[in-house]
């Protein structure tokens, strides 16, 4: 069975979390493909196919100790599945 | 609207109200992740499980004192709060139902460990919550401990989960069974209530 889920998290400092947005941001500008840091796997990537309208949010929450940014973004898959038929057979 | 208004007292009593509740159905939820690795007693769990759903279906009042919330700083803390109180009980239910779907079969013994370990902290983050609104109320400089505890408790829990990641990512390359699914998943949400906890402790910190 394949996970179609994933969440990861992990301390970064400024300058690391710089290198990630960039990156992001470029593979975002080629409007291709999206790989992001995923330990869960056993590459330690996980690989989403790109596409538009992209819905955007920013959510902020500021506390004495704490200041969060969550920063969500969502697209609709391509039609094609990336784990076609024989994942269904397998069940 | 009514006229009724709470102060930080009361205020302080209804949320320690909440997080009792709270904390025990933590409690049945980390009982029961731990017996599940050395086979589980189905048959007290039955009555346990109820007993958790019953203290769910229990909380949908206690947040009645809402109604008299001050218009002010303490009405918009307060209200912080129960925001967080609500999404940590969300997630324990959420939780409860996970276990229901598991349906009393055991996870890998590779991860009973970690997971035991989260849920343990994740229960005892809750217990320390419970105090600390207790310290609040009687202005009690402990309070500052038990802040600094919790938020220790969520880094601790942070880092078991990472380890948890990294362990299921080597036994499974990534694809894994429904029970194993259902565990991630398990874990990911303790690892939410961990944050909710310790977000929910620095904003009682200023009531």
């Amino acid at each position: 069975m394949r996970i179609e889920e994933y969440e990861f998290e992990e301390e970064k400092t400024l300058s690391n979390l710089a290198d990630l947005l960039v990156n992001i941001a470029e593979q975002i500008r080629q409007g291709k493909k999206l790989e992001l840091p995923m330990p869960t796997l056993r590459e330690g990537v996980i690989q989403v196919s790109l596409g538009e309208p992209i819905e955007t949010g920013i959510e902020v929450t500021i506390r004495r100790h704490f200041i969060h940014v969550d920063l969500a973004l969502a697209w609709r898959r391509e039609k094609e599945m990336e784990f076609p038929e024989e994942e269904k057979k397998s069940d | 609207m009514t006229e009724e208004v709470v102060e930080r007292a009361d205020v302080l009593k209804q949320l320690e109200n909440i997080l009792s509740i709270q904390e025990k159905i933590s409690d049945y939820v980390h009982e029961r992740l731990c017996i599940t690795c050395d086979d589980a007693d189905d048959e007290s769990w039955d009555e346990r499980r109820k007993a958790a759903f019953k203290n769910v279906r229990g909380l949908i009042d206690k947040y009645a004192f809402s109604r008299k919330l001050p218009r002010d700083d303490l009405g918009i803390l307060t209200q912080a709060v129960v925001s967080e109180l609500l999404d940590i009980q969300h997630t324990l239910f959420r939780v409860l139902v996970m276990i229901d779907i598991v349906r009393g079969e055991s996870f890998n013994e590779i991860f009973m460990d970690s997971m035991t370990t989260i849920s343990d902290k994740v229960h005892e983050q809750m217990k320390e919550l419970t105090m600390m609104v207790r310290q609040r109320a009687a202005n009690s400089d402990d309070a500052v401990h038990t802040l600094e505890s919790i938020i220790k408790l969520e880094r601790e829990i942070d880092e078991d989960n990472i380890v948890i990641c990294r362990q299921s990512s080597v036994a499974t390359g990534g694809d894994s069974d429904f029970v194993c699914y259902m565990m991630r998943k398990i874990v990911a949400e303790l690892e939410h209530i961990s944050d909710y906890a310790k977000e929910c402790a620095e904003i009682i910190a200023e009531i």
